[in-house]
């Protein structure tokens, strides 16, 4: 997983329950790194083992602690690092989510070793756009719906977001949201 | 023609006059009017050579091209060709697309990623600068990172240094000072059995100690509530049979609330100190001898203060005290590690220490610590 996905669930626990919580569960991950970086990649099952063991330590549910991870990387990370280039995909929310499925295809031009999700997006009417994620990662449907809620509140695009359905198609997990303007 | 428009979205179609007859859909964001190519941009590149006419641009159709669109409120530059259509040969065709050289000036010139076509790689050269830029972040924090990292090595390194010093020095004369005793003939063994045994136990101290300081490393912080009374009345009594001296303690304690701190760090202080104040008292003050320990907590912090009339510490040695292994004569009855354990677990806590002492007179060591809240 990419370094800022890590440094958004390290900011949020250190930012809502100290760094000490913060500290506790990376030693119960075993992870070793105490710094994340931006632009390194780290092995997913550290970033599952922080998940695991936050749900644990915090006594939080796995699926409210990925929401509010995807939110906070959005509001907080994304919006630190990320900002120009977030305004540049689109004048709103809409525009931007039409345009993700772009982005996430450059992104691979310059980290050719990561796997970044792909997204397929349906502009179903005029307040109603469909968004299809897909990944070869497990279970990150809350997460996906925690950065589809911090970008609603980025772009002061006020949408309702709805997971409409998840499946397999072939090695792809596939997660299916309405989104409603 | 519709194809090509759709691949070059800031396009520019010029007659042979080089007036703009028409432009790119993301070109108009930037070009308002059509009038003449000369009014609007300047050649960067080529410039030598070149003039505002069809037949010197044709001359040029082998080269890369920079314009400068000078009129526009923000100045802004094109790289692209020009090409002459094969349907059209008078007209002049620009294709190619704004140089922009960070992600902030897309939004300065009002431009969205969509107003590029989608092979075109400016785009792709703008992300790249914002994750250099992220790069260059990351590197900072790795110099950071590093260099904290080097100067926790250098200190590890140097207390190393002086625990090897230490263990080679300090522990092997007592060792061989044993050795020595216990190949005298067996009767004149069993009289130096006392001597020996102290002997051990003095290096048994060390040992502890030298843990004790390894863990304050190792082991994390972890708060609770701390029983001063029964903490202070428990190290009393174990030193007090280990040095088999009795000296009065008298114990004063001001609690307005409770006082939260790491009991481990905070248990090994009061040891190390307890422990000094029975060690080193004065023989020859008998019963008047004391140790007096008074604690005053309130919501912020707790003061911490032990004094005896003890052996004191001469001035001179004063300032070296907290110093590892520093004793401040070689008939010193510590090993030099406890004062130091003292000062690092007191920074650990984020306190303070203080010490006042009159050789011959007494000491008084007065600690500050932060009242920790519980979660």
């Amino acid at each position: 997983m990419h370094g800022v996905v890590n440094q958004a669930i390290e900011g949020l626990i250190s930012q809502r329950f100290g760094t000490e919580a913060w500290e506790e569960i990376r030693i119960a991950s075993q992870c070793a790194d105490t710094t994340f970086y931006n632009n390194h990649n780290y092995s997913d099952t550290v970033t599952y083992a922080l998940v695991v063991n936050a749900s644990k330590i915090l006594d939080m549910d796995i699926q409210t602690l990925l929401f509010e991870f995807g939110k906070y990387w959005v509001l907080t990370i994304a919006a630190e690092k990320y900002a120009a280039l977030l305004h540049s995909a689109g004048k709103g929310l809409r525009e931007f989510l039409v345009n993700l499925p772009n982005f996430h295809s450059r992104v691979m031009l310059y980290y050719p070793e990561i796997t970044p999700p792909e997204f397929k997006v349906l502009e179903v009417s005029d307040t109603t756009l469909e968004l299809q994620y897909f990944s070869k990662r497990p279970g990150l449907h809350p997460f996906v719906s925690g950065i589809l809620e911090g970008l609603s509140t980025f772009f002061e695009t006020p949408a309702t977001i709805e997971l409409m359905d998840t499946s397999m198609e072939d090695e792809y997990h596939k997660s299916v949201f309405s989104l409603h303007f | 023609m519709q194809t090509l428009k759709k691949l070059f979205p800031f396009y520019l179609r010029l007659d042979k006059d080089l007036n703009i007859i028409e432009y790119g859909r993301s070109m108009g964001k930037l070009l308002h009017e059509n009038g003449s190519f000369k009014d609007h941009f300047k050649f960067i590149r080529p410039n030598f050579g070149i003039t505002h006419s069809f037949a010197s641009i044709a001359e040029f159709l082998d080269q890369f091209f920079i314009l400068e669109l000078f009129h526009h409120p923000k100045k802004v530059r094109f790289k692209g060709q020009f090409i002459i259509h094969h349907e059209h040969e008078d007209e002049l065709w620009f294709c190619g697309s704004p140089w922009l050289m960070s992600v902030e000036d897309l939004q300065q010139h009002d431009l969205f990623v969509t107003d590029f076509a989608q092979h075109d790689s400016a785009i792709d050269t703008l992300l790249m600068l914002n994750q250099n830029l992220l790069n260059l972040q990351d590197n900072s924090k790795m110099i950071a990172d590093l260099k904290q990292k080097n100067e926790r090595l250098q200190q590890v390194n140097e207390r190393l240094d002086a625990i090897v010093y230490a263990i080679t020095h300090d522990f092997r004369a007592p060792l061989l000072a044993s050795i020595g005793l216990l190949q005298l003939p067996e009767s004149m063994v069993l009289e130096e059995l006392p001597e020996i045994l102290h002997t051990l136990k003095r290096l048994d101290r060390t040992i502890i100690h030298l843990n004790e300081l390894s863990k304050n490393e190792k082991i994390a912080l972890k708060f609770s509530t701390i029983n001063w009374e029964e903490l202070i009345r428990e190290s009393y009594h174990n030193y007090s049979v280990i040095y088999g001296i009795k000296i009065p303690i008298h114990l004063s304690i001001n609690e307005t609330t409770p006082f939260h701190s790491d009991t481990f760090r905070i248990r090994t202080i009061v040891n190390n100190l307890i422990s000094n104040a029975i060690k080193y008292a004065r023989p020859v003050l008998e019963e008047t001898s004391f140790i007096k320990i008074s604690i005053h907590t309130d919501p912020s912090s707790c003061i911490f203060t032990i004094e005896d009339n003890g052996e004191g510490i001469d001035e001179k040695n004063l300032e070296n005290i907290f110093k590892l292994f520093y004793r401040a004569s070689i008939k010193s009855q510590g090993n030099g590690i406890g004062l130091y354990i003292i000062k690092e677990m007191v920074q650990y806590l984020k306190g303070t220490v203080t010490v006042k002492s009159v050789k011959n007179e007494g000491t008084t060591f007065t600690l500050k610590f932060p009242n920790q809240k519980l979660e």
